[in-house]
């Protein structure tokens, strides 16, 4: 994988969260703002796998290419992998209940907008 | 202890008498300024005792009871707080057991006990008029507060023996002269304490028939007249003290109150009464700005 | 293993009762709590294997391994004796809010349990991404309890909660990436392996991320409105478990965050409190004013990172938040779900502790934190003392006015939650007090003089024990109230003997709460109650703040002495604060008023000659100022007396009239001013309890205050009009009775001095007095006896005899001033730095510069004259005849029928006719305008909560921008 590459994942991902971040607080509409906070939470994902890994290494799965005495030379760093399972995991549970709460909370309201949903304030 | 009792006795006796004939007297001028003949010199000695031999009698309650006595006794203690003549030892009387301020506090011993006693009569003419009396002589007291204090702090002292004494290098050296505003200011109050008209809201029987002693009738009121007459002299005493050198002798004493107490009788014949609310202003603003200049005087 | 289970444990219950709680709900609740018990039984295990409740060993800590190797290369728990203790009481709220949470849906109960789960976790978490993972579940599990409630607005809230959080999970993540590809770490301590520009990033997201988790003002907009419009029930568990977690991990990461300068965190707190609390000041929902409060806390959190290390860091922290998380807990746990305005219908009495508690009173323990906390400030810098001051000040008044709604109705089963916390309450308060006893001294070496110190001990001694047996004779409506009497009586009998700034702090500040309750405990003490503890508040701050400034002894000169000038000046109720006192004395039960005005007044003395003794140079910082207030307060407060028309108002301002002649002599700064000042100090207290225990008595018996509908009473009460006859003449300064002798020093020392101004408007003052003086005895005792009092019966024994004994004492001390002066002068005058001369004792005989004074026989004079004048009466006649009341002269005018003409309303008609043209100053009216200025700018500050959800992301997005930039150091 090129250097080029490499960075252009970084930005990709950089890019996905600044986008993600821009609809969060510009939409109006509840589910579009759900829709934004779940780009900006693949883009952190994204960084997430990015930052474990390592140029010119393996995927850290243990089979013929590469000995076991050599792995920790030979393979990216698979905690990060680890971590971003959980963390898209909790980032669908956390998705899932942001859209169910905005459903029913513009059920009650009778409207998506999240402007309206400011009787609680100051 | 005896002498003192004795002393005490001849002195209210003496001021009684003497009051009664300035108030016959009063009586007198002003129904020659009114154009009148006017009663005999002695009416008030038979008013007085007509009304002490009077058979029956009412009372109200115990303050009703008491206040008569309060009055008496307030009047005669006041005029036992002051010298009366200089350098005479034999009538000192409590003179010095006590300074100007005991004196001026003292004051009120007997006008409340009369207040009281116009209260428990429960009848509102007397408190309204117990009203406008405290009304009226909270006001003059300020007037009355910053001649004290131009005296005081003047002369250094509150003892009315010094003051007195200060007094006695020649006519100048009084402080009528000393201190002309705080002493026209102590004058103006005089009317006030006096009940004399413009002030005499007290007693305005116009609207309220004669005030605090409505209720009250025969030997109370006799009390009330004597306490009266007594406490009248000791004012004007203690006015001759503060202002006017003081008396030398009895002969002086009394020439010197009886001038004193011309002023409220022909002030008081000739104008008509305030408002209360207009006599309050009037003794809040006019004698306290006087006074205040010999206030000033003093503080520089 | 007990690590484990104090964390699995209620996972495991949580997954039974999704099974059972559908099948058995009442099963699944008492199962529930027997995985809650057991859990909490594992972290009591552990804390006593830590040695944690010495509070002294907090880093201790026991490691849970879950993988195979030792840190760094698998994650672990890490039960540290802070963490543990927060972990108890995360547990006990969790079983104590069981029932409120799940009495309308038991399918919340697996949540419930998960939370507490979750919290632990996070408590014990030793790495970032474990954090991660626990913040996250919390996270959700709020959302869903938010929405499982049955309020009107939680689809509001959790779409704000989920929001929120769906930013900081973004944030937070961004910083692990961060972290995780500079220092390939991930525990706590990687934090402090970066440097350059990661370090500042790290710290940006991570600082965002926490201020927005604990709620710190800016970034607390969410928070507020989650706890206003979540389920009180929720509300109270999240503030135990949830939100206590998050506090407590921040707290662990804040000192490790790689920023160069940490104190910028104690200004970004400090400021937060002042903008948050001013903000805070205009909610008028409960829930939304223990949002913040919860912002204050936050933003202490800050401050404390920000400013200490160590050992003393995870001590403050635990006991604030721990202590803080109980009280809320306690306060949402009384909150009634059914009604809009939750916090109203809850108990009141049991409301108080919890509220007490936050607002930091002495000795409740989140006192002793505050303390040091601000003794730890005044060192780093006044200014953010003073914020901090201001801070917590005003959060106590929005949390004393959430008290003082009066809220009165029990909730159905709802006394054992506030019971056990208040136990825990009562437990820490204890517990830190005993821990921080040796700081206490009860030398008595405030004040130098004995004799002075025994006179004050005297009064407020005899004061409390004279006030106490009329405390039992409550009218209608009236609490009882005689504990908290004695209990603040109790504290200022100590008064005099405190050693040092912490313990007078101590005893005056529960001497003032303790007073604040039995005021709130009277019939009509609504309008009393709020303005009296405002101003307790006011002057128990001040007293701090002069207290850590001056380390510790309060009585420095320069701005620590003016700060307890002012509370002093508070404490007495002088003009302007004569809002509190003539509020509170009125709207008091009658023989609390006596009390307060006649016994517990005298502390403000007592402080005003401790701290002008303390300065050296005996003057106040402007005795002139002093004194000036002094005479104005004695001046107005006197025609104010005079133009009121309600018994215990009157005497209320006559109270306030007659401490501003102490003020003037204090302010004298010589001993003939002292001498005014003690003697009147004394004489006050005799006849002013006089006063209001007769006033108790006639309102015991007639019920009512007001003039109009008294009168006569001398024919009822005949002992009581006796007694208050004797302190009326004796306040009023007519000789022959002690109130003279006041006044007489009072105005020798004046003309010493030249205050001549002030003298005359004192002297003028005093004769005022005679206007409320002879009106008060007027309308209540003279005039005609109406027919509704007509039966009325003699003040009751409880009342009379303190009377009696005082007005006996009264005299003694008319007759022969001399026995007091004899040890008052001498002391006086070995006290350092008074000028002047003092007054000579020769016999009865009291000799000035000026004059001189012999009571005894001006009082022998007096009698004498008087039974001559009596004798001679009896003698000289008949007997005259009783008749009634309605039997007088109307000078020919015959009212229509016989009937009562009592007149006393609008006594002094002329007066205030004459006073028409003074412009009406009312103290309300200004201290109302004050607080419209609070308002406004509560209202400029909280408009930045507009609501809209995207407006908090936006705030904290800003914050972070900000942040970066100031850590960068420009752009």
């Amino acid at each position: 994988m090129s250097t080029a590459f490499y960075w252009s994942i970084a930005g990709t991902a950089a890019g996905l969260v600044l986008v993600g971040l821009w609809g969060i607080l510009t939409r109006k509409h509840i589910l579009r703002i759900a829709l934004a906070f779940t780009l900006a939470d693949t883009g952190v994902n994204l960084l997430l796998v990015w930052s474990g890994y390592l140029p010119g290494r393996t995927a850290p799965i243990v089979d013929g290419t590469i000995s076991a005495s050599g792995i920790t030379s030979a393979v990216v760093d698979p905690l990060p992998q680890a971590m971003v399972l959980t963390s898209i995991v909790i980032g669908v549970a956390v998705a899932a209940l942001f859209v169910v709460v905005g459903v029913l909370a513009s059920r009650r309201t009778g409207s998506a907008d999240v402007r309206r949903m400011k009787e609680l304030r100051w | 202890m005896i002498s003192l009792v004795m002393s005490i006795t001849f002195t209210a006796l003496a001021a009684l008498v003497w009051g009664l004939l300035l108030g016959g007297i009063s009586r007198m001028v002003t129904a020659r300024i009114h154009g009148r003949i006017g009663p005999r010199l002695t009416q008030n000695f038979i008013d007085l005792w007509k009304l002490f031999r009077k058979k029956s009698s009412i009372h109200h309650g115990t303050m009703f009871w008491l206040a008569p006595m309060f009055r008496v006794a307030g009047a005669i203690g006041v005029l036992v707080l002051v010298p009366l003549v200089v350098g005479n030892t034999v009538i000192v009387n409590m003179s010095f057991s006590g300074d100007l301020l005991l004196v001026v506090y003292f004051m009120f011993f007997g006008c409340l006990g009369m207040a009281l006693g116009a209260g428990d009569s429960g009848h509102p003419y007397a408190v309204i008029a117990v009203s406008r009396g405290l009304a009226q002589m909270s006001s003059y007291e300020l007037s009355f507060s910053a001649v004290v204090l131009v005296l005081a702090a003047g002369l250094r002292t509150l003892s009315i023996e010094e003051i007195i004494m200060a007094q006695q290098d020649g006519i100048l050296s009084w402080n009528l002269f000393r201190y002309p505003f705080a002493t026209a200011a102590a004058l103006i109050t005089l009317l006030p304490m006096q009940m004399a008209y413009p002030f005499s809201i007290v007693l305005a029987p116009q609207e309220i028939p004669i005030g605090p002693p409505t209720e009250y009738s025969s030997r109370f009121l006799s009390f009330m007249f004597s306490g009266r007459a007594i406490f009248g002299v000791a004012k004007l005493v203690l006015f001759v003290n503060l202002f006017f050198g003081g008396a030398s002798s009895w002969i002086s004493l009394l020439f010197k109150t009886f001038l004193l107490y011309m002023f409220p009788i022909f002030v008081s014949t000739v104008f008509p009464r305030f408002r209360t609310e207009q006599s309050i202003r009037f003794l809040w603003f006019v004698p306290t700005s006087l006074a205040a200049i010999d206030l000033l005087r003093v503080m520089i | 293993m007990v690590v484990a289970l104090a964390v699995f444990l209620p996972l495991l219950g949580a997954f039974i009762s999704v099974w059972l709680s559908r099948r058995k709900p009442r099963l699944s609740v008492i199962v529930s709590r027997l995985f809650l018990a057991g859990g909490l039984h594992s972290t009591i295990v552990l804390s006593i294997k830590l040695n944690a409740w010495s509070f002294s060993d907090l880093g201790n800590s026991i490691i849970l391994r879950t993988g195979v190797g030792a840190p760094p290369l698998s994650i672990n728990l890490e039960a540290t004796g802070g963490a543990v203790i927060a972990a108890i009481v995360v547990y006990v709220a969790a079983i104590l809010g069981i029932s409120r949470l799940t009495s309308r849906n038991v399918k919340t109960l697996p949540l419930l349990l998960s939370l507490v789960t979750a919290s632990l976790g996070l408590l014990f978490a030793t790495d970032l991404f474990n954090s991660f993972v626990f913040l996250e579940i919390g996270s959700i599990i709020t959302i869903g309890l938010t929405a499982a409630c049955r309020c009107r607005r939680r689809w509001e809230v959790a779409v704000k909660v989920a929001l929120v959080s769906g930013l900081v999970t973004i944030l937070y993540l961004l910083a692990i990436v961060v972290i995780y590809k500079t220092t390939g770490e991930l525990r706590f301590e990687a934090l402090g392996m970066l440097h350059g520009f990661p370090a500042l990033l790290v710290s940006g997201l991570m600082l965002t991320v926490i201020m927005t988790e604990i709620k710190a003002f800016p970034l607390s907009g969410w928070g507020l409105d989650f706890y206003e419009g979540a389920s009180p029930g929720f509300a109270g568990v999240y503030s135990a478990t949830w939100s206590l977690a998050v506090l407590m991990w921040s707290a662990g990461i804040l000192p490790r965050l790689p920023i160069p300068n940490l104190q910028i965190l104690a200004w970004i707190g400090a400021g937060g409190l002042v903008l948050g609390q001013f903000a805070g000041f205009r909610a008028t929902s409960p829930g939304r004013m223990m949002g913040y409060s919860s912002a204050a806390y936050a933003s202490i959190l800050l401050i404390l990172a920000g400013t200490t290390t160590g050992h003393d860091y995870l001590q403050l922290t635990l006991v604030l938040m721990i202590f803080a998380a109980i009280a809320k807990f306690t306060v949402f746990m009384l909150a009634d779900p059914e009604n809009e305005n939750p916090l109203k219908s809850a108990a009141g009495n049991l409301l108080l502790l919890p509220i007490l508690v936050i607002a930091g009173i002495p000795p409740l323990p989140v006192f002793w934190a505050k303390f040091k906390l601000l003794s730890i400030l005044a060192g780093v810098s006044p200014l953010m003392l003073a914020a901090v001051v201001l801070g917590l000040f005003l959060e106590a008044v929005y949390l004393l006015r959430l008290w003082s709604k009066r809220p009165v109705r029990f909730l159905k089963n709802g006394r054992l939650v506030p019971a056990v916390t208040s136990l825990l309450m009562a437990a820490g308060a204890i517990w830190l007090t005993a821990g921080f006893w040796r700081s206490l001294s009860f030398s008595g070496s405030l004040l130098s003089s004995s004799t002075l110190r025994i006179l004050f001990m005297t009064v407020f001694g005899a004061g409390t024990l004279l006030t106490l047996p009329g405390a039992w004779n409550r009218i209608k409506g009236e609490r009882s109230y005689w504990f908290w009497m004695l209990l603040s009586g109790i504290s200022l009998t100590f008064l005099p003997m405190a050693g040092n700034g912490i313990t007078f702090y101590i005893l005056w500040e529960v001497s003032a709460f303790a007073a604040v309750i039995a005021v709130s405990r009277g019939s009509r003490a609504a309008a009393g109650t709020f303005w009296f503890a405002v101003f307790a508040a006011a002057s128990g701050f001040l007293l701090l703040a002069s207290i850590v400034l001056s380390r510790s002894m309060f009585i420095a000169p320069g701005i620590p002495l003016i700060l307890v000038a002012i509370a002093a000046l508070f404490k007495l109720g002088q003009m302007g604060a004569h809002l509190w006192s003539v509020r509170a004395y009125s709207a008091a039960p009658a023989t609390m008023s006596a009390f307060m005005a006649g016994t517990s007044s005298k502390a403000a003395v007592f402080l005003l000659v401790v701290a002008a003794l303390g300065t050296g140079a005996v003057a106040m910082p402007a005795g002139s100022v002093l004194a000036w207030a002094g005479v104005l307060t004695a001046l107005s407060m006197a025609v104010m007396a005079a133009l009121s028309s309600d018994y215990k108002k009157v005497l209320a301002y006559a109270s306030v009239s007659q401490m501003g002649y102490i003020l003037i002599g204090l302010g004298l700064a010589s001993v003939m001013g002292w001498t005014a000042a003690i003697y009147h100090t004394f004489h006050h207290f005799l006849f002013k309890m006089i006063l209001f225990l007769g006033a108790a008595g006639v309102i015991f018996r007639t019920g009512t205050s007001d003039y109009n509908r008294l009168g006569g009473l001398i024919r009822r009460m005949p002992l009581t009009f006796t007694f208050t006859l004797i302190s009326v003449i004796a306040f009023a300064g007519v000789p022959p009775l002690a109130g003279f002798g006041g006044k007489w020093f009072l105005y020798n020392g004046l003309i010493e001095t030249g205050w001549l101004p002030i003298a005359l408007i004192a002297m003028f003052a005093s004769v005022v007095a005679f206007l409320y003086a002879f009106r008060l005895l007027h309308a209540v005792f003279l005039g005609q006896l109406s027919t509704v009092n007509a039966r009325v019966k003699e003040a009751p024994l409880a009342l009379l005899v303190p009377q009696g004994i005082l007005t006996a004492a009264l005299m003694l001390f008319s007759f022969r001033p001399t026995l007091f002066l004899e040890h008052i002068v001498p002391a006086i005058e070995s006290l350092p730095g008074l000028k002047g001369v003092a007054p000579v004792i020769n016999g009865t005989i009291v000799t000035t510069p000026l004059g001189n004074w012999n009571a005894w026989a001006v009082g022998m004079m007096v009698m004498g004259l008087f039974g001559f004048a009596f004798v001679f009466y009896w003698l000289s006649g008949k007997r005259p005849k009783h008749v009634g009341q309605l039997d007088i002269g109307f000078a020919g005018e015959l009212p229509p029928s016989a009937e009562e003409v009592h007149y006393a309303g609008n006594f002094f008609k002329p007066y205030r006719r004459a006073l028409a043209f003074l412009p009406r100053i009312h103290a309300g009216k200004v201290f109302s305008g004050i607080t419209e200025v609070f308002k406004i700018a509560g209202d400029s500050v909280r408009a930045i909560f507009t609501g809209d959800a995207r407006t908090y992301l936006a705030h904290s997005l800003i914050f972070l921008v900000i942040v970066l930039i100031y850590l960068r150091g420009g752009i």
